[in-house]
């Protein structure tokens, strides 16, 4: 039931965008970023533990950006890794969290000004990825899989600094409903896996049960052909599903590079009309 | 967009200090929420809590407050229930150590196995004087696949019977007992049940859910499998008892098992210390609870006769079943 409520609206949005998106005319700015980052992780898992861990986490996006025909709308594809190894406040507990985040957005331009350029849309995404707790025996591991509607927006203001072009940019994106995996409370991976029960495993996810905002800032500045971006990374997930919680925030220092495949200079696109 | 997210961050940490009182506090409150043998075992929690609390001070040291800890958890008379800091692991072993450990491993080693005996994975195995195939598994542990059993089932194809010997196996891998378990039936049976709990209160469990074991279509075994059984089986090897318990040419013999039918999960206490506890309770075909063992279906124990000769009473009780049963069905 939950299956073709929510799955089936969400995979044909899937399709709609991407179909959308291939049929694209040429000549338009597409834009290609892999983007580093360094931060900290705090994680509770309460399937695993009830109390905090955390350590160092790293992360690696990969996105593709293009806009429509008639610059109004964006669509961008994002690949995000990302794995923190954290440990208790007595650091007498080891957790290795590890997560890939696979994301379509499609935004639409709702202000349009020479400096400043608001989007707002949605964002299907798909999230799989797991929590390990290394002395756990029977409940070692929470696997985490989710596929969600997002609303996203995008703040992007362009200013100058001594000649070079700069953009400011702030991403969001929030899931709004959606379905995800989750064992039952003291549900061990040996009866759903080995013995075969499998309900109440998968779960509408929403505004009750799930709290996630994926938030981003960075600056983007010509550096050669190619632009330079840094900033910040601040992602809050949560979720409360069976009587099971779980937190996860990351916050990373980023830095990346971008390049434009259609223009032959970055700096051209950032200063220039397509902008 | 940071005050946003900070402000959404509902979920936190439970508040408890580390200090003896905090983990104290923890460990109750943990296995209040999570421990699935209150009900069964009839144990009052709260009145636990009031006797244990009134010896905990914040003045004591980390040894002090292990103790008491450890002592209230015996309480829960659980096997799987064990506490874990860097200088000792509490455990509760009166399952067994009250009583007769009907297991002599010198005189299984000398006498029985000798020293041709084969290796298969976990598995011991030999053919014995009256044609008997002898077979040790000494722990779930040790993974047994299907190339390791093809080859065991062959060695004894020519046997009267099979002697599975389980005893002192305190349990391990509960996949490891379909795996030896489906090689004794012909078609696929209820075994048991398994329940887990859905929220926090001492009677939130889910509906049972149905065990069953497979066939296999590898080699299986189709005369007199004879179990033996003592004390120390626990866990896994009680869920291998009451699986093959089941199944038509298996007979079980020795001494009633341990027990130790709840799946243990893990936690841990502010202070790091790890905690394990029964979390899941697994029942028999006909439902009923087998967390203090499972009586064999012929009692037989170790005699000092026997042992001072160099006799294991309980092999030699199975060999004679088997060439009983043997003769019974020329």
């Amino acid at each position: 039931m939950i299956l073709n409520k929510i799955l089936l609206p969400l995979f044909f949005s899937i399709c709609v965008l991407q179909t959308a998106f291939s049929q694209e005319d040429e000549g338009r700015v597409q834009t290609r970023s892999l983007i580093l980052g360094i931060g900290q992780s705090a994680v509770i898992e309460t399937y695993l533990s009830p109390y905090k861990y955390s350590g160092t986490n790293y992360r690696l996006i990969f996105e593709s950006e293009r806009d429509s025909k008639d610059g109004l709308s964006t669509y961008q594809h994002s690949i995000s890794l990302d794995y923190a190894k954290a440990s208790n406040y007595s650091d007498r507990g080891l957790n290795h969290t590890g997560f890939i985040e696979y994301s379509f957005s499609c935004l639409r331009k709702v202000i349009s000004t020479d400096k400043l350029h608001a989007k707002i849309g949605c964002a299907p995404d798909f999230l799989i990825g797991a929590i390990y707790n290394v002395r756990n025996d029977n409940n070692p591991i929470e696997a985490k899989v989710n596929l969600n509607l997002d609303l996203a927006g995008r703040l992007d203001y362009r200013f100058r600094y001594k000649q070079v072009p700069f953009v400011l940019s702030y991403d969001l994106r929030m899931p709004i409903v959606g379905a995800g995996f989750s064992p039952d409370y003291g549900q061990s991976y040996y009866e759903i896996f080995e013995l075969g029960n499998r309900s109440n495993i998968v779960h509408l996810l929403s505004l009750h049960n799930q709290w996630t905002f994926n938030n981003r800032m960075l600056l983007e500045f010509p550096v050669g052909k190619n632009s330079l971006k840094v900033g910040y990374l601040l992602n809050l997930y949560q979720t409360r599903i069976n009587n099971i919680e779980t937190s996860v925030l990351s916050h990373n220092f980023m830095i990346g590079i971008s390049g434009d495949i259609i223009h032959k200079s970055r700096r051209k696109h950032l200063q220039g009309n397509s902008f | 967009m940071w005050l946003a997210v900070i402000l959404c961050s509902c979920i936190k940490e439970p508040d408890y200090s580390n200090t003896p009182q905090g983990n104290f506090d923890a460990l109750w409150h943990l296995l209040d929420e999570r421990y699935c043998f209150f009900t069964y075992k009839k144990i009052d929690w709260d009145s636990i809590h009031d006797v244990y609390e009134g010896r905990i001070s914040n003045n004591m040291n980390e040894e002090q407050l292990f103790e008491v800890m450890s002592k209230m958890l015996n309480e829960l008379k659980d096997g799987h229930v064990n506490l874990y800091a860097s200088f000792d692991v509490s455990r509760y072993w009166a399952w067994f150590e009250k009583y007769a450990p009907n297991f002599n491993d010198s005189i299984v080693k000398n006498n029985y196995l000798g020293t041709d005996y084969k290796i298969a994975s976990g598995i011991k195995y030999k053919v014995l004087d009256d044609n008997v195939g002898y077979m040790y598994y000494e722990s779930f542990t040790e993974a047994v696949g299907d190339g390791n059993l093809d080859q065991v089932i062959s060695r004894f194809s020519l046997c009267k019977g099979i002697i599975i010997d389980v005893r002192n196996n305190g349990g391990g891998d509960l996949t490891n007992v379909d795996v030896i378990a489906s090689r004794f039936t012909n078609e696929r049976k209820l075994v048991g049940y398994i329940s887990h709990k859905t929220g926090k209160g001492h009677d939130d469990f889910s509906k049972p859910f149905p065990k069953y074991l497979e066939t296999t279509g590898r080699l299986r075994y189709q005369k007199p499998v004879i179990v033996l059984t003592n004390r120390q089986c626990y866990s896994a090897a009680n869920d291998f008892i009451s699986v093959m318990k089941q199944l038509p040419n298996v007979t079980i013999l020795g001494d009633r098992t341990g027990g130790g039918s709840g799946l243990p999960f893990h936690s841990e206490l502010p202070n790091g210390w790890s905690i394990r506890f029964s979390a899941s309770p697994m029942y028999d075909a006909d439902m009923n609870q087998t967390e203090f063992g499972i009586d064999p279906d012929v009692n037989v124990q170790m005699t000092k006769t026997d042992m001072l000769k160099g006799r294991d009473s309980i092999i030699e009780a199975a060999r004679k079943l088997i060439a009983q049963k043997a003769s019974e069905a020329l």
